[in-house]
């Protein structure tokens, strides 16, 4: 294996072992819930105080 | 005679440089006022004194053995949160820099880009202006209130201001590089991709790839300030650490960041070389 495929291979474990260990919470992000509070919060930019 | 005292040698225009000088610093005058700029509040004894506390805890820094394992536990998370980060923000910026840069226009080979793709590209280029110019600490505080506290908020943040930033530069590091290679295969009828992947990017590799690794250094600093504000990671011990006045764990902290720049900057200048 040449140094630039161990390179890429370690590479790749760096990215996959990110994802793995961080426990990101995808599916609370797209819930219905997520998105209506994003949306709240989006709108309260328009209304005037 | 000497050659201070050498008529020759006096500068003519000192009387115009003292009065811009003076000027200058009549203007400051007020804006250090509205400022609130007192740098003399730091030499007071009170503040001298707790300075020096905590400046002289930061020698010897920490080396307890479970505060080490904590502080390689969170370092693993501030660069898995800065990879994961980067990792993402490449999936928006490679296409976003394929479909605005100007040399894979087609349409302007022939000197002028027609109306349709110069205003699909110029909305492009507003949506990157539109993701980097929110800071990512702004994009945190906004997850945090969709996903809560933890690295899920941080991780986006990045993805989205570096995502605006990376599209950005590349589509300029393309358009700086000598087009002519670029626009001979596309006028031979290379399709766009063909073009990318056999012109464009030989060409600018090694740029391309200094400028991510840079970014990933970046991420990693700005991965410790979303920390600041519940993002986990390193940050967030820096940040109890500094309000707890632990000098020794904070220098411990300082000295595992630059470690990390040290060798986001070992791995960039090795990359380069490689691709030379």
């Amino acid at each position: 294996m040449s140094r630039g495929h161990a390179f890429l291979a370690g590479l790749a474990l760096l990215v996959l072992a990110s994802f793995w260990s961080l426990d990101l919470q995808w599916a609370q992000f797209f819930s219905v819930d997520a998105a209506r509070s994003m949306g709240r919060f989006v709108g309260e930019f328009f209304r005037p105080i | 005679m000497s050659a201070a005292g050498s008529p020759a040698l006096h500068d003519p225009a000192w009387l115009g440089r003292v009065f811009w000088l003076g000027a200058g610093l009549a203007l400051l005058w007020p804006l250090g006022l509205a400022t609130e700029f007192r740098p003399w509040v730091l030499l007071e004894p009170g503040s001298l004194l707790v300075a020096a506390r905590f400046l002289g805890d930061f020698f010897p820094p920490s080396l307890q053995p479970d505060f080490l394992m904590l502080v390689a536990r969170e370092t693993w998370r501030t660069v898995a949160m800065a990879t994961a980060g980067i990792t993402l923000a490449l999936l928006l910026a490679i296409p976003l820099t394929l479909l605005s840069t100007r040399v894979l226009s087609i349409s302007a080979l022939s000197g002028h880009m027609a109306s349709g793709p110069f205003w699909f590209r110029q909305l492009l280029r507003w949506l990157m202006i539109v993701l980097r110019s929110v800071p990512e600490l702004v994009w945190a505080l906004v997850f945090v209130r969709v996903v809560g506290l933890g690295p899920t908020a941080g991780v986006l943040a990045i993805a989205l201001t570096y995502g605006g930033m990376l599209g950005k530069v590349y589509g300029e590091i393309l358009e700086s590089s000598d087009g002519q290679v670029g626009e001979a295969l596309l006028r031979c009828g290379c399709g766009r991709l063909q073009t990318f992947f056999y012109a464009l990017l030989p060409q600018n590799a090694a740029e391309l790839c200094s400028y991510t690794v840079y970014r990933w250094e970046c991420a990693i600093r700005s991965s410790v300030v979303l920390g600041f504000v519940g993002a986990g990671g390193l940050g967030q011990q820096l940040d109890g650490a500094m309000k707890m006045f632990n000098g020794a764990e904070v220098s411990t902290m300082l000295l595992v960041f630059m470690a990390l720049v040290a060798l986001a900057d070992r791995a960039s200048a090795w990359l380069r070389k490689e691709m030379a």
